[in-house]
């Protein structure tokens, strides 16, 4: 071969490795990592410090690398679970229900005291001097008027406000424009409602609470119209294949360890009250059958 | 009675009509409650968070947008000009190969451009799960499409005649017809090429806002939060990541390097697109796919769906991009006629600036809280984002022209608007709205982007049925913006043809 062609060739794979190295960086990835996400259901900034604690806990206990991968939406959770990019989820009933109908070897393990008696409530503009209600016929009143969700996946934003609307007699054509709008998550359904660009919306009880003590100004103008009854929300959802991949028994460690995490202990008292919670506690995929109802009902789940 | 005849210039500030159902829908929807929310916002751009662990997610990300924007830029390129070639008629008179091959890859490229890189994005998200390689696909696919077209249409401006000569002297096939397609295409590269970069950037971080990751993920999450300061602190450094792309381009000037320097780049860059082909090949075939009983589900079409909501929405989406195209293509020269001195250019920029920043998801929540949710404030929503692109082009067209006649009406004592509209603005009329044509088949397949959060036309119905996993309405959606996309790019192709 001639000089001038070995130098040439010699340039192109020092060029092509120098490309290759520089941008191929992000795609390396470790396949003996558990990766924990969640779905999006409020600020990221409280989300990432949660996961991240509970992420630090669990690598401790187990030993093994956890790491905590942010997901931006509900249905990214979702494929993201069922396609192995994501181990252990935090989901909410109606995504929970709807990852574990695309991963049917999932495993249910476990949701919080509070979950099992979740509650919603329905928020309106102060404008509309409407009086709270305590009868579910009572949402009547909003017939006719700009409503709005949060996300379409959500449970408390979504799913079980629109099951309780449609018990009233309302569908969603009943509102103005005979459409309902989705504001994306629960603080920017707050937001919107106190703004008056939509006169009601229905979001997650929690976070409702949250911003009445935290953030007064964004709820100047709204006034609360109902609370729903009980259902069942949040759990902790594993891939089934966990113990060929890390050791045998390991996804009963996993869930030992999520369910003694224990009030009393100071590092643990940290991880449970960012999850609201006082504890962790059993569940089996048949507590959310009635959810798994609702969501054909309202074609969620097909 | 003398007829109105239609220029160039007066076909320009025609679409400011629209701005009479606009204003009229605005104003009866207008509201004032979420002035505070709108005050928070303005604050916080002065005022944004900066503490060491945001400026280290911010460089994180800011890797990620860079990684996916310049791998899905450099690959569309390098496809573009294969693509480009080869529905063009150079090669078929070349090898004498049959034309119905070149229709047919025009086909193809026609239906992949009419989808928007969100589309595909939100598709492969939902079949391939979160990894931003699903990001480079999204934004190559509709990107090779749309610079093939391009660079196809450069090379059809070579003369046939030389195809002759060359054969003539039994040149070799290969090497001549490389020779021949060189320079319209580095020509291309410079006019275009490194124009599509920065919407690379754009358009990752519009995908990001989907979840694909780069800085548009992180601005979506605060700003789903609302946590302004830090949706700030996030936007600033998009804002210095596209300033310092572009200066750093000016400043390396590819074109003036040794050319053996440059075909080994050219080389190395070709290895790297293969390299991420099968990467990306590797990657769709080691994942799982959609679950069967969704395939399924696309056999067993829901005929529920064809209803007259789907018409609604479907006509929505028209009216949406013809609103916005208006305002896109009229409010850029009517600003500038109207605040025509040296700070009303600057604070027209400036605001360009921000609304080419600011993506429109968030843009439209700002709206809204002045606003209710309606057709029209998507469409001004949409407008303002591309009114701030075509005014860059317009401004930079305008002020870098030969600027003689100008000077020379001024100094004979016409008014200074009368003088810009007609020394300046007038020998850029043309080329301005054959550019605003080419924007508004972008306007037609953004339509989704607001339509998501806007609660308007066919965006909203899709962002319905994919977080409902339900493919079969899927695909019906696609299809309508498809031949919606398809439909206004024969318009504007004619239109095109009309104007030069």
């Amino acid at each position: 071969m001639k000089k001038k062609e070995i130098s040439f060739l010699k340039k192109l794979i020092l060029s092509s490795i120098l490309i290759l190295s520089t941008f191929s960086g992000p795609l390396n990835a470790n396949r003996k990592v558990l990766k924990v996400g969640a779905i999006p259901d409020q600020n990221q900034e409280i989300l990432d410090k949660r996961f991240n604690l509970l992420s630090k806990e669990l690598s401790k206990s187990l030993d093994v690398d956890v790491k905590y991968i942010p997901v931006i939406n509900y249905v990214a959770a979702i494929t993201g679970f069922r396609t192995n990019d994501l181990d252990l989820v935090w989901f909410g009933a109606l995504s929970g229900v709807q990852a574990r109908l695309q991963s049917p070897n999932a495993i249910v393990i476990a949701q919080r005291d509070i979950d099992k008696k979740f509650k919603s409530v329905f928020i309106v503009n102060k404008k509309l001097k409407l009086d709270p209600i305590s009868n579910i016929r009572g949402l009547n009143k909003l017939k006719n008027l700009r409503f709005t969700f949060g996300s379409e996946n959500s449970t408390s934003g979504r799913l079980m406000p629109e099951y309780f609307l449609n018990e009233a007699g309302i569908e969603i054509k009943d509102f103005k424009g005979k459409r309902a709008g989705f504001s994306g998550s629960h603080d920017a359904t707050i937001v919107l409602v106190n703004s008056g660009a939509f006169d009601a919306g229905a979001l997650n009880k929690q976070v409702w609470e949250n911003n009445l003590k935290n953030n007064p100004k964004r709820t100047n103008n709204i006034s609360l119209f109902w609370i729903t009854p009980d259902y069942v929300d949040y759990h902790w959802i594993v891939q089934g294949n966990l113990d060929n991949r890390f050791r045998k028994g390991f996804t009963e460690e996993l869930k030992s360890t999520i369910l003694n995490l224990d009030i009393k202990k100071p590092e643990h008292k940290k991880i449970l009250e960012m999850f609201n919670a006082k504890k962790f506690i059993e569940a089996k995929s048949e507590d959310y059958k009635n959810i798994e109802l609702i969501g054909r009902k309202l074609k969620k789940i097909r | 009675m003398k007829k109105l005849k239609l220029t160039p210039s007066s076909i320009t500030f025609l679409p400011v009509l629209v701005c009479i159902p606009l204003a009229y829908e605005l104003l009866i929807n207008f509201h004032s409650g979420g002035i505070e929310i709108f005050k928070e916002f303005t604050i916080s751009a002065i005022n944004p968070k900066i503490n060491n662990e945001i400026i280290i997610t911010l460089i994180k990300r800011l890797n990620e947008t860079i990684f996916i924007a310049f791998s899905s830029w450099l690959i569309s390129i390098i496809f573009g000009v294969i693509f480009g070639i080869l529905c063009s008629d150079i090669l078929y008179k070349f090898l004498i190969l049959p034309m119905f091959l070149k229709r047919f890859i025009k086909l193809i490229l026609t239906i992949t451009r009419s989808i928007h890189e969100i589309f595909w994005g939100l598709i492969l998200m939902q079949i391939y799960g979160i990894n931003f390689s699903i990001g480079i696909i999204a934004i190559c696919i509709p990107y090779i499409a749309i610079n093939a077209k391009v660079f196809s249409e450069q090379i059809a401006n070579i003369d046939l005649k030389t195809i002759k000569s060359i054969k003539q002297i039994n040149g070799n096939n290969f090497s001549s017809l490389i020779t021949l397609v060189w320079s319209p295409v580095i020509e291309t590269f410079k006019n275009f090429g490194l124009y599509r970069l920065e919407c690379a950037i754009r358009s990752t971080t519009v995908l990001g806002l989907f979840g694909i990751g780069g800085i548009g993920t992180s601005i979506f999450s605060s700003f789903q939060s609302l946590n302004f300061k830090e949706l700030w602190t996030y936007l600033w450094g998009l804002a210095f990541l596209i300033i310092i792309s572009k200066e750093l381009f000016k400043k390396i000037n590819l074109f003036n390097t040794p050319k053996n320097f440059l075909l080994n780049f050219v080389i190395a860059l070709f290895f790297f697109s293969m390299f991420s082909l099968f990467f990306f090949i590797y990657f769709i075939f080691t994942k799982n796919t959609i679950p069967s009983n969704s395939i399924n589900n696309l056999l067993i079409l829901n005929s529920s769906f064809f209803s007259n909501d789907f018409l609604k929405l479907f006509l929505e989406t028209i009216v949406l991009s013809l609103l916005s195209t208006g305002v896109a293509v009229s409010f850029p020269p009517l600003l500038i006629l109207i605040f025509n001195n040296k700070i009303g250019i600057s604070i027209i920029r400036s605001i360009s600036f921000l609304f080419r920043l600011i993506p429109p998801p968030l843009i439209i929540l700002m709206l809204l809280m002045f606003n209710n949710p309606s057709i029209s404030l998507a469409a001004l929503t949409l407008g303002l984002h591309n009114a701030a692109i075509t005014s860059k082009l317009l401004l930079g067209n305008l002020y870098s022209q030969d600027n003689k006649e100008y000077i020379a009406m001024k100094s004979l004592g016409v008014a200074k608007r009368s003088s810009w509209l007609l020394g300046l603005f007038v020998k850029q009329a043309r080329s301005y709205l054959a550019y605003c044509a080419y924007r508004s088949d972008i306007i037609i397949r953004e339509t989704a982007i607001v339509g998501l959060i806007g609660s308007v036309g066919l965006g909203w119905q899709l962002q319905e049925s994919l977080s409902s996993f339900a493919w079969d309405e899927v695909i019906i959606i696609l299809f309508a913006y498809s031949s919606i996309a398809i439909f206004g790019e024969l318009i504007n192709g004619k239109i095109k043809r009309n104007l030069t």
